[in-house]
Protein backbone atom coordinates (compact mmCIF):
# COMPACT_ATOMS: atom_id res chain seq x y z
CA UNK A 1 0.00 0.00 0.00
CA UNK A 2 1.33 3.40 -1.09
CA UNK A 3 0.92 6.42 1.21
CA UNK A 4 1.44 9.85 0.55
CA UNK A 5 2.48 12.46 2.23
CA UNK A 6 -0.64 14.95 2.10
CA UNK A 7 -3.06 11.72 3.06
CA UNK A 8 -0.65 11.15 6.26
CA UNK A 9 -0.38 15.15 6.72
CA UNK A 10 -4.12 14.93 6.46
CA UNK A 11 -4.57 12.64 9.14
CA UNK A 12 -2.40 14.05 11.42
CA UNK A 13 -3.42 17.39 10.90
CA UNK A 14 -6.94 16.47 11.95
CA UNK A 15 -5.03 15.04 14.92
CA UNK A 16 -3.07 17.56 15.52
CA UNK A 17 -5.54 21.17 15.25
CA UNK A 18 -8.68 20.18 17.25
CA UNK A 19 -8.39 23.75 18.55
CA UNK A 20 -6.89 26.89 16.65
CA UNK A 21 -3.26 27.04 17.56
CA UNK A 22 -1.17 30.13 16.41
CA UNK A 23 2.51 29.05 15.11
CA UNK A 24 5.74 30.75 15.26
CA UNK A 25 8.17 29.43 12.42
CA UNK A 26 10.84 27.60 14.15
CA UNK A 27 14.13 28.84 14.60
CA UNK A 28 16.82 27.65 12.40
CA UNK A 29 19.36 25.67 13.77
CA UNK A 30 20.07 22.41 16.07
CA UNK A 31 16.61 20.97 17.72
CA UNK A 32 16.58 17.49 19.10
CA UNK A 33 13.16 15.29 18.67
CA UNK A 34 11.73 13.02 21.31
CA UNK A 35 9.19 10.63 20.18
CA UNK A 36 7.05 8.45 21.94
CA UNK A 37 4.93 6.04 21.07
CA UNK A 38 2.84 2.64 21.74
CA UNK A 39 0.68 1.19 24.07
CA UNK A 40 1.99 2.84 26.74
CA UNK A 41 3.16 5.76 25.40
CA UNK A 42 6.70 4.61 25.97
CA UNK A 43 9.93 6.54 24.72
CA UNK A 44 10.61 5.51 21.23
CA UNK A 45 14.01 7.55 20.11
CA UNK A 46 15.48 10.84 20.73
CA UNK A 47 16.96 12.33 17.50
CA UNK A 48 18.75 15.59 16.01
CA UNK A 49 17.59 17.37 13.96
CA UNK A 50 18.97 20.14 12.08
CA UNK A 51 16.57 23.40 10.69
CA UNK A 52 17.28 25.89 8.43
CA UNK A 53 15.88 28.81 7.21
CA UNK A 54 15.07 28.22 4.16
CA UNK A 55 12.34 25.44 5.07
CA UNK A 56 14.68 22.71 4.69
CA UNK A 57 16.02 20.38 7.29
CA UNK A 58 18.72 17.40 7.65
CA UNK A 59 19.35 15.00 9.99
CA UNK A 60 22.50 15.25 12.63
CA UNK A 61 21.94 11.91 13.71
CA UNK A 62 20.64 9.73 10.84
CA UNK A 63 22.70 9.38 7.75
CA UNK A 64 21.30 11.13 5.08
CA UNK A 65 18.42 12.37 6.73
CA UNK A 66 16.33 15.52 4.97
CA UNK A 67 13.25 17.05 3.82
CA UNK A 68 11.27 20.67 3.99
CA UNK A 69 9.28 21.42 6.93
CA UNK A 70 6.68 24.94 6.11
CA UNK A 71 4.53 26.76 8.06
CA UNK A 72 0.92 26.26 7.57
CA UNK A 73 -2.40 27.30 8.90
CA UNK A 74 -2.03 27.00 12.41
CA UNK A 75 0.81 24.58 12.99
CA UNK A 76 4.55 23.38 11.14
CA UNK A 77 4.37 20.80 9.17
CA UNK A 78 7.41 18.52 8.53
CA UNK A 79 8.57 15.76 6.13
CA UNK A 80 11.24 13.98 4.69
CA UNK A 81 12.92 10.81 3.96
CA UNK A 82 16.34 9.22 5.27
CA UNK A 83 18.21 6.24 3.56
CA UNK A 84 17.06 3.41 3.24
CA UNK A 85 13.21 4.21 2.36
CA UNK A 86 12.40 5.33 5.85
CA UNK A 87 9.50 8.00 5.79
CA UNK A 88 8.56 10.67 8.04
CA UNK A 89 6.06 13.16 8.69
CA UNK A 90 4.73 15.51 11.42
CA UNK A 91 2.27 18.04 12.30
CA UNK A 92 3.27 20.44 14.74
CA UNK A 93 1.97 23.66 16.81
CA UNK A 94 4.75 25.82 17.96
CA UNK A 95 4.16 28.26 20.65
CA UNK A 96 7.40 29.33 20.57
CA UNK A 97 10.50 29.49 17.97
CA UNK A 98 12.06 27.02 20.25
CA UNK A 99 9.50 24.19 20.72
CA UNK A 100 7.26 22.11 19.05
CA UNK A 101 5.08 19.29 19.77
CA UNK A 102 2.71 17.12 17.78
CA UNK A 103 1.91 13.75 16.16
CA UNK A 104 4.68 12.08 14.01
CA UNK A 105 4.77 9.20 11.89
CA UNK A 106 7.80 7.01 10.64
CA UNK A 107 7.30 4.55 7.84
CA UNK A 108 8.91 2.32 5.48
CA UNK A 109 6.61 1.74 2.36
CA UNK A 110 4.90 -1.55 2.38
CA UNK A 111 5.87 -2.31 5.88
CA UNK A 112 3.92 -5.45 7.91
CA UNK A 113 5.02 -4.24 11.22
CA UNK A 114 1.96 -3.93 12.95
CA UNK A 115 3.38 -3.18 16.57
CA UNK A 116 3.32 0.38 16.59
CA UNK A 117 6.77 0.05 18.00
CA UNK A 118 9.26 -0.23 15.17
CA UNK A 119 11.21 2.38 13.15
CA UNK A 120 9.41 1.36 10.14
CA UNK A 121 5.49 1.46 11.25
CA UNK A 122 6.16 4.17 14.03
CA UNK A 123 2.86 6.39 14.84
CA UNK A 124 4.03 8.80 17.61
CA UNK A 125 3.82 11.92 19.71
CA UNK A 126 7.18 14.37 19.51
CA UNK A 127 8.23 17.47 21.37
CA UNK A 128 10.51 19.39 19.72
CA UNK A 129 13.30 21.44 21.73
CA UNK A 130 15.42 23.81 20.38
CA UNK A 131 19.00 23.64 21.33
CA UNK A 132 21.52 26.26 19.36
CA UNK A 133 21.81 28.23 16.78
CA UNK A 134 24.44 26.54 15.61
CA UNK A 135 23.79 23.13 14.18
CA UNK A 136 25.81 19.72 14.89
CA UNK A 137 28.03 18.09 13.14
CA UNK A 138 26.52 15.74 10.22
CA UNK A 139 28.23 12.58 9.98
CA UNK B 1 20.74 17.29 36.87
CA UNK B 2 20.29 14.57 39.18
CA UNK B 3 19.33 11.50 37.92
CA UNK B 4 16.51 8.92 39.93
CA UNK B 5 17.31 5.71 39.16
CA UNK B 6 14.63 3.53 40.76
CA UNK B 7 15.16 0.16 40.94
CA UNK B 8 19.04 -0.09 39.50
CA UNK B 9 21.89 0.38 41.67
CA UNK B 10 24.19 1.73 38.98
CA UNK B 11 27.69 -0.04 39.62
CA UNK B 12 25.82 -3.24 39.84
CA UNK B 13 23.94 -3.15 36.52
CA UNK B 14 27.43 -1.17 34.75
CA UNK B 15 29.08 -4.50 36.08
CA UNK B 16 26.70 -6.38 34.60
CA UNK B 17 26.83 -5.00 31.43
CA UNK B 18 30.32 -4.89 31.43
CA UNK B 19 30.00 -8.95 31.17
CA UNK B 20 27.19 -8.58 29.42
CA UNK B 21 26.96 -11.48 26.36
CA UNK B 22 27.12 -11.40 23.00
CA UNK B 23 26.55 -13.15 19.45
CA UNK B 24 29.14 -14.53 17.43
CA UNK B 25 31.27 -12.05 14.72
CA UNK B 26 32.98 -9.26 17.57
CA UNK B 27 33.41 -9.00 21.00
CA UNK B 28 31.26 -6.78 23.56
CA UNK B 29 32.87 -4.37 26.25
CA UNK B 30 31.95 -1.49 28.36
CA UNK B 31 35.62 0.06 29.85
CA UNK B 32 34.20 2.16 32.23
CA UNK B 33 37.53 4.66 31.20
CA UNK B 34 37.04 4.23 27.52
CA UNK B 35 38.97 7.37 26.22
CA UNK B 36 36.63 8.09 22.86
CA UNK B 37 33.50 7.38 25.33
CA UNK B 38 34.71 9.73 28.24
CA UNK B 39 35.73 12.65 25.09
CA UNK B 40 32.14 12.95 24.40
CA UNK B 41 30.61 13.10 27.51
CA UNK B 42 33.28 15.74 29.14
CA UNK B 43 31.99 17.31 32.20
CA UNK B 44 30.25 13.93 33.59
CA UNK B 45 30.74 14.15 37.35
CA UNK B 46 31.69 10.71 38.86
CA UNK B 47 28.47 8.41 39.99
CA UNK B 48 27.10 8.90 42.98
CA UNK B 49 27.59 6.26 45.70
CA UNK B 50 25.47 3.53 45.20
CA UNK B 51 23.39 2.22 47.45
CA UNK B 52 23.04 -1.59 48.41
CA UNK B 53 22.04 -3.92 45.34
CA UNK B 54 17.96 -4.18 44.42
CA UNK B 55 16.84 -6.72 42.50
CA UNK B 56 16.77 -4.21 39.23
CA UNK B 57 19.97 -5.48 38.02
CA UNK B 58 19.32 -5.53 34.32
CA UNK B 59 19.98 -8.43 32.57
CA UNK B 60 22.93 -8.16 29.89
CA UNK B 61 22.53 -6.48 26.20
CA UNK B 62 23.75 -8.77 23.36
CA UNK B 63 24.46 -8.52 19.88
CA UNK B 64 24.26 -10.41 16.54
CA UNK B 65 26.12 -10.46 13.50
CA UNK B 66 24.33 -11.76 10.61
CA UNK B 67 26.44 -11.58 7.57
CA UNK B 68 26.31 -7.44 7.20
CA UNK B 69 23.30 -6.86 9.32
CA UNK B 70 24.14 -6.37 13.47
CA UNK B 71 21.51 -6.25 15.95
CA UNK B 72 21.95 -5.05 19.18
CA UNK B 73 19.48 -6.02 21.95
CA UNK B 74 19.24 -3.66 25.07
CA UNK B 75 17.03 -4.66 28.06
CA UNK B 76 15.85 -1.75 30.15
CA UNK B 77 12.49 -1.10 32.34
CA UNK B 78 10.24 2.01 31.12
CA UNK B 79 9.46 2.37 35.10
CA UNK B 80 13.11 3.30 35.48
CA UNK B 81 12.85 6.41 33.96
CA UNK B 82 15.90 5.62 31.45
CA UNK B 83 16.25 4.86 27.99
CA UNK B 84 19.00 3.36 25.44
CA UNK B 85 20.60 5.93 23.32
CA UNK B 86 23.52 5.50 20.75
CA UNK B 87 26.59 6.61 21.59
CA UNK B 88 28.50 6.41 18.76
CA UNK B 89 28.50 9.65 15.86
CA UNK B 90 27.73 8.17 12.60
CA UNK B 91 31.24 8.37 11.37
CA UNK B 92 32.50 6.32 13.82
CA UNK B 93 30.23 3.66 13.42
CA UNK B 94 31.05 3.29 9.42
CA UNK B 95 30.99 1.20 7.45
CA UNK B 96 27.92 0.56 10.00
CA UNK B 97 24.77 2.67 9.28
CA UNK B 98 21.74 2.40 11.53
CA UNK B 99 19.23 0.52 10.26
CA UNK B 100 16.00 0.37 12.16
CA UNK B 101 15.07 0.55 16.11
CA UNK B 102 12.51 -1.58 17.84
CA UNK B 103 10.87 -1.30 21.25
CA UNK B 104 9.52 -4.31 22.73
CA UNK B 105 7.36 -3.92 25.78
CA UNK B 106 7.93 -6.72 28.08
CA UNK B 107 10.11 -8.70 25.36
CA UNK B 108 12.83 -9.33 27.68
CA UNK B 109 13.71 -11.54 30.47
CA UNK B 110 12.07 -11.25 34.05
CA UNK B 111 9.57 -8.45 32.67
CA UNK B 112 12.26 -6.22 31.02
CA UNK B 113 11.52 -4.11 28.12
CA UNK B 114 13.88 -4.18 25.15
CA UNK B 115 15.25 -1.91 22.86
CA UNK B 116 16.53 -3.55 19.60
CA UNK B 117 19.21 -1.16 16.98
CA UNK B 118 20.05 -2.68 13.69
CA UNK B 119 22.91 -1.39 11.84
CA UNK B 120 23.63 -2.52 8.37
CA UNK B 121 27.20 -2.45 6.72
CA UNK B 122 27.51 -1.07 3.16
CA UNK B 123 30.92 -2.76 2.65
CA UNK B 124 33.63 -4.64 4.79
CA UNK B 125 35.63 -3.59 8.07
CA UNK B 126 34.76 -2.89 11.82
CA UNK B 127 33.47 -0.70 14.20
CA UNK B 128 32.38 -0.29 17.75
CA UNK B 129 28.74 0.63 18.50
CA UNK B 130 28.32 2.40 21.78
CA UNK B 131 24.95 2.67 23.88
CA UNK B 132 24.71 4.60 27.03
CA UNK B 133 21.10 4.41 29.33
CA UNK B 134 19.99 7.95 29.92
CA UNK B 135 16.48 10.17 30.81
CA UNK B 136 14.26 10.04 27.57
CA UNK B 137 14.87 13.57 25.69
CA UNK B 138 18.81 12.76 26.28
CA UNK B 139 21.53 11.92 24.03
CA UNK B 140 25.13 11.24 24.22
CA UNK B 141 26.53 12.86 21.21
CA UNK B 142 25.82 15.83 19.53
CA UNK B 143 26.10 19.40 20.65
CA UNK B 144 27.21 19.92 24.44
CA UNK B 145 23.06 21.42 24.85
CA UNK B 146 22.44 18.19 23.68
CA UNK B 147 23.98 15.91 26.01
CA UNK B 148 23.32 14.50 28.80
CA UNK B 149 25.95 15.27 31.36
CA UNK B 150 24.74 13.18 34.60
CA UNK B 151 25.91 9.62 35.58
CA UNK B 152 25.27 7.56 33.01
CA UNK B 153 23.45 4.57 34.35
CA UNK B 154 24.85 1.50 31.85
CA UNK B 155 26.65 1.49 28.87
CA UNK B 156 27.67 -1.12 26.28
CA UNK B 157 29.48 -1.52 23.86
CA UNK B 158 29.58 -4.12 20.66
CA UNK B 159 32.93 -5.11 18.83
CA UNK B 160 31.71 -5.58 15.05
CA UNK B 161 32.63 -6.90 11.62
CA UNK B 162 31.59 -6.93 8.88
CA UNK B 163 32.62 -9.70 6.27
Amino acid sequence: MKISFMSIAAALSAAAFGSSLASAAPSAGQWTVEVTTGPRNIHFNTVGICIAADGTWSSTTQRRGSGRWLVSGGGVLWRGNYEGGLNDAAVLSAPSATHMSGPLMQWVAGTTDRTNTAIDNVYGTSVWQFQSATCDTIL
Amino acid sequence: MTMAIPGIAGAALLGALLLGGCGGGGSASAPANDASFAEKTAGEPAPPPVAAATAGVLPPPTFSVTGRIVTVTLPYRTADGLVWVSATRMSDAAPFMFKGLEIKPGGGPNGTDLSVFTYEADRSGTATLKFGLVPPGKMLIGLPSMVYTGPVTARYEANVSAP
